[in-house]
């Protein structure tokens, strides 16, 4: 029968009533169109200042800023975020969490069919959620945490999410981070402060006094390239320098270190190379060595330091062990020749030494220990605040090491709650467990709650997490042992992630609300996190992608529905917001004699200079008078052994420095002979930990087969007949990986490197199910690295591999769910 | 064949259906069969009997579930809305040479398009032109201005200038995003069914006879 016209349009008016959207998508448009030339606007990122083109509205091209003479490959990759296919781009619900909340099926995290929401409906569920969380559990069941967040003030994600949320009511807080949280516990025992994230001794003044610098699991020619803030790269000026120097043979350089690292390839310095986690056996040798040939510092240890003779006791066997740590006795744990390591001690005192360690060290069982020995070869080296001499923790971080100018940052929108006020929900009810646990630990408070550890000096028990919320942040990335927090996360209720892109983190969420990226709003930046060289104006390059918006509104709008929206956003919106921030910055600076323009008039511009700082030495002013300018540790000198630490009487973090054997260690240690790769999880070299690993393009310039590569030496790759370009599944019993061989010089026999960062993609929800990108994190280990820290020990992670037979999975890391049971 | 009154319309109930999930309004209208009209005319059309047929059929399934509003939300989410690994995007962008990435080439032209034609997406759908509703949409009222000009002799596109963009704009990616839609998972075959007879129908364009002043005049006579 045919239709009549009338007929066909009444069955199509019938079908379409009530449609979401209105009856047209297209609109008549009364705006000029847009200059086909396009316009130069400037931002930053946390890989440095950049131009982009917009053109169409649209970024066309991305160039750095002029200021930054050492750009970084990295921001080739900026596009390939913005316009990512797997952008979030609505907020959606997991389905079963909306048809049944709490009482979902959470084993079907990871692996789950999702719905689209609209704001309202996301945000009215969000706080939902948040309500029967205060109100039926309290403030230990809601966890929220953050990380390497995009950069810019106004919009920084953690203080949005952490004051919206410290609005409505309280939660279990974090303390520490998984970069340096052994350096932050032990630190301050020992120098006074976590050093970790201080301004070190200026470039140029090593570079003059210095006659050798030693680079201890320090790889900054890789790191440097990255900044908390917008980086501006000026370190490499110096680095570039100090190969001019290592070619003239004015400055030794050694890298102590299994594996040749960037830096040593590019320095065409020296490798000293040592057994994996055996840097403290090692160091006790370099102590034995300075301490027998009377070559240490003694002065300069009775001005300066404390408890020399209980750690000296232990180096001389005359402590608990009854072992004497002489250099053969290091030499058979650590592999360096006995000669060797006499060698080594007798070069860092014969004149101006420089130790710079990375923390890489510290992210290992017993991460405090090599950490505490550097503090204490370099006290009784004598030449802590000298410049050139001493010892550094953070010249590969953030450009620190380029002398501050002193001028001041802006502030930022505030992470907490106003003074005076008091959340929505301001019970402080715990139900007995603590209301902050160490960072690395939330897996264990989920599965373990009431457990009670032992944590730098004090008792945590852990609080029942029934609630997370990730804001900036990829905990399915930075934290360990993939399979153990599948289990976790099918206990628990809800999960909310706020983010800009489908990771793991996103998967694994019940709620999933889109930010948009920093690209696409207006903010501020200080140019140089430690430098302070400039400000940098963040101009929006297009408008929020699909219904993307920025953590400003998104939060404003979760205040809004319990009334406190204005008290929230202090009634100002981003633009107030941007020029409050600068205006402040302005009257400070002003005080200190840096001159800065009327906000529009540095709008225009994009960058205001504030010139380069004045050299400076740290702890130059301890050194110069201790009483005067004490340290920060108890005893207000360098701790070489600590009465504070001893009294908690931790087994494995001592009064001193000491060695421990590892749960698991290559090259002969335990469990080796199942397991006998030492796999270690170094920040990349081509992302900032997680972030950029969705840049398909940019991605493509370092895969391998289409996976994250997995770099290992000739006779490991030889051994098991794997080829460069091969692909390899690396395993042990956590968990199990795919990854694709890059067969490499650089490496020795029984290390491998997978770069932390790498998405998590497994082939389905199912524990021991094989992650078909290379998350390192798939195969390591989640202990604390000691009672005082209970850091993170990714570094301390033994696996094997072997070539991969069969068809491969497809990688499932860069998207939405994988695999829907229908 | 010629292009007749019910392309301008088909185009845009093909935009409304892939541009947001069904109210429970709409697929009541459906699950009472008002959808009929619709698919028979389309059924008219030169090798669309199968098409239809299936999605019909998935149309008739929907009364098996429980819930059918929320799991063809969910399906509808599982096709085209959550990434670009998985699931086909419905974004021209998405399967151009420039590789997976939104807003590339393809958007430009469509937004140039709009632009010429003093037109955006609208504020609502907050998506990139070359959203596949948004074109469709462009090319129903590209066949109804067409469809104006025979009759008014207006100045709308001819026949000619949009079988180009239907091969030009349409085809180079539909055959790929058709293709996508069978792979993934879903609880009814509802999108998958719409994606194929979609990719049917547009197949059926570039063979479209330039008669349509005389057929919608016998269109009309048939009211």
């Amino acid at each position: 029968m045919a239709i009549t016209r009338r007929q066909f349009m009444q069955g199509l008016a019938s079908v379409s009533a009530g449609a979401m959207l209105g009856p047209g998508l297209l609109m008549r448009t009364a705006e000029a169109a847009v200059s086909a030339e396009g316009s130069w606007k400037t931002t930053g990122s946390h890989w440095g200042a950049i131009k982009a083109l917009v053109k169409g509205g649209k970024v066309a091209e991305i160039k750095p800023l002029e200021q930054d003479k050492y750009p970084t490959e990295m921001i080739k990759g900026v596009m390939g975020v913005i316009y990512n296919p797997s952008r979030i781009r609505y907020p959606m619900a997991r389905l079963d969490w909306l048809k049944n909340r709490e009482n979902s099926d959470r084993t079907q995290r990871g692996d789950n069919r999702f719905v689209r929401l609209t704001w309202d409906e996301a945000l009215d569920l969000f706080y939902e959620e948040l309500e029967r969380v205060q109100t039926t559990h309290g403030p230990a069941a809601l966890h929220h945490s953050t990380g390497w967040r995009q950069t810019g003030q106004v919009h920084s994600c953690g203080n949005h999410m952490a004051r919206a949320l410290g609005m409505h009511g309280n939660s279990v807080a974090s303390i520490g981070d998984y970069s340096t949280g052994a350096a932050q516990g032990i630190l301050p025992y020992i120098l006074g402060s976590t050093e970790v994230y201080s301004q070190g001794t200026s470039w140029p003044l090593i570079l003059e006094n210095s006659k050798t610098v030693i680079l201890w699991a320090n790889d900054p020619v890789k790191n440097l390239q990255v900044g908390w803030n917008c980086e501006t790269h000026e370190s490499y000026e110096y680095l570039e320098q100090l190969k001019g120097k290592v070619a003239n043979g004015s400055i030794r350089v050694i890298s102590v270190d299994p594996v040749r690292s960037k830096t040593q390839n590019y320095l065409g310095c020296e490798q000293l190379y040592v057994n994996p986690m055996t840097d403290v056996p090692f160091m006790l040798g370099i102590a034995h060595t300075l301490y027998t040939e009377n070559l240490y510092d003694k002065k300069f240890i009775e001005t300066y330091a404390l408890g020399f003779k209980d750690f000296i006791d232990y180096v001389m066997g005359e402590t608990d062990d009854k072992v004497e740590k002489t250099p053969a006795w290091a030499s058979a744990i650590c592999g360096i020749d006995e000669d060797k390591i006499r060698e080594f001690a007798r070069l860092l005192a014969s004149d101006r030494t420089q130790l710079l360690f990375g923390w890489a060290v510290q992210r290992q069982q017993h991460g405090e220990q090599p950490y505490w020995m550097g503090a204490v070869i370099a006290t009784m080296l004598g030449q802590i605040g000298l410049p050139g001499g001493g010892i550094s923790y953070a010249h590969h971080y953030s450009s620190i090491g380029v002398s501050a100018s002193g001028a001041s940052a802006p502030g930022a929108f505030p992470r907490n709650i106003d003074a005076g006020k008091a959340p929505k929900h301001p019970s402080t009810d715990y139900k007995g467990a603590s209301s902050t646990i160490p960072i690395a630990r939330w897996v264990d408070s989920i599965l373990t709650p009431g457990e009670k550890i032992e944590y730098n000096g004090s008792e945590v028990i852990y609080p029942e997490i029934r609630m997370v919320v990730f804001s900036g942040c990829n905990p399915w990335h930075r934290h360990q042992d993939r399979n153990r927090m599948k289990q976790a996360y099918r206990k628990l209720e809800t999960a909310v992630t706020i983010d800009f892109t489908w990771n793991a983190t996103c998967r694994f969420s019940d709620l999933v609300l889109p930010a948009c990226t920093q690209f696409e709003r207006n903010d501020i930046d200080i140019y140089g996190s430690y430098s302070n060289r400039g400000l940098l104006a963040m101009h929006k390059l297009v408008d929020p992608l699909f219904h993307s918006r920025t953590d400003f509104d998104i939060f404003t709008e979760l205040c809004r529905r319990f009334g406190r929206h204005e008290e929230y956003r202090r009634s100002m919106d981003e633009g107030q917001w941007l020029r409050h921030l600068y205006n402040a910055c302005r009257d400070e600076n002003q005080k200190a004699g840096f001159k800065m323009p009327e906000f529009d008039e540095f709008w225009e511009a994009g960058y205001i200079d504030f010139g380069a700082g004045k050299p400076w030495v740290r702890h130059a002013d301890f050194r110069e008078d201790p009483e005067l300018n004490a340290l920060g540790t108890p005893s207000g000198f360098i701790e070489i052994s600590s009465r504070k630490i001893g009294r908690y009487g931790y087994d494995d973090c001592k009064a001193y420095p000491s060695w421990m054997e590892k749960a698991e260690r290559s090259h002969g240690g335990p469990g080796s002979d199942k397991f006998p790769l030492w796999l270690q999880s170094v920040h990349p070299d081509n992302r900032l930990h997680s972030q950029m690993c969705e840049s398909e393009e940019f991605r493509a310039t370092y895969t391998v087969q289409g996976r994250e590569p997995v770099f290992m030496g000739p006779e490991d790759a030889k051994a098991r007949g794997i080829a460069d370009g091969d692909l390899v599944r690396v395993f042990n019993d956590r968990g199990q990986l795919l990854a694709g061989a890059v067969v490499s010089d650089n490496f020795p026999p029984g290390v491998i490197r997978i770069q932390e960062g790498a998405w998590y993609g497994p082939e389905d929800a199912s524990i021991g199910s094989l992650d078909t990108y290379g998350d390192p994190n798939t195969l390591t280990m989640d202990i604390g690295t000691s009672r005082l820290s209970q850091a993170t020990s990714a570094n301390t992670c033994l696996v094997n591999m072997e070539k991969f037979k069969g068809t491969a999975p497809a990688v499932t890391s860069f998207g939405g769910p994988i695999e829907v049971e229908v | 064949m010629n292009a007749d009154w019910r392309h301008p319309a088909l185009c845009n109930w093909f935009a409304g259906l892939f541009a947001a999930e069904l109210t429970a309004e709409q697929l009541q209208a459906y699950q009472r069969g008002e959808g009929e009209a619709v698919l028979v005319s389309l059924s008219e059309l030169p090798d669309l009997t199968e098409a239809v047929k299936r999605l019909r059929n998935a149309i008739n399934g929907l009364t098996l579930l429980a819930h059918p509003q929320l799991e063809l939300a969910a399906d509808f989410a599982s096709m085209f809305l959550l990434d670009g690994q998985n699931s086909p995007p419905p974004y021209a962008s998405f399967y151009s040479s420039e590789g997976s990435r939104f807003f590339a080439e393809p958007q430009a032209r469509m937004q140039e398009r709009l632009e010429a034609s003093q037109q955006e997406v609208s504020a609502d759908f907050r998506e990139p032109s070359d959203h596949l509703s948004v074109m469709l949409e462009y090319l129903g009222d590209g066949f109804a201005a067409h469809q104006e000009t025979a009759e008014r002799s207006n100045s709308g596109p001819t026949l000619d200038q949009i079988k180009t963009f239907v091969e030009e704009e349409l085809l180079n990616w539909l055959p790929a995003f058709a293709a996508r839609c069978q792979k993934v998972k879903t609880v009814s075959d509802l999108y998958p069914a719409l994606a194929a007879l979609l990719l049917e129908f547009c197949k059926g364009l570039p063979a479209l006879d330039e008669a349509l002043a005389n057929e919608s005049a016998k269109a009309a006579s048939r009211l």
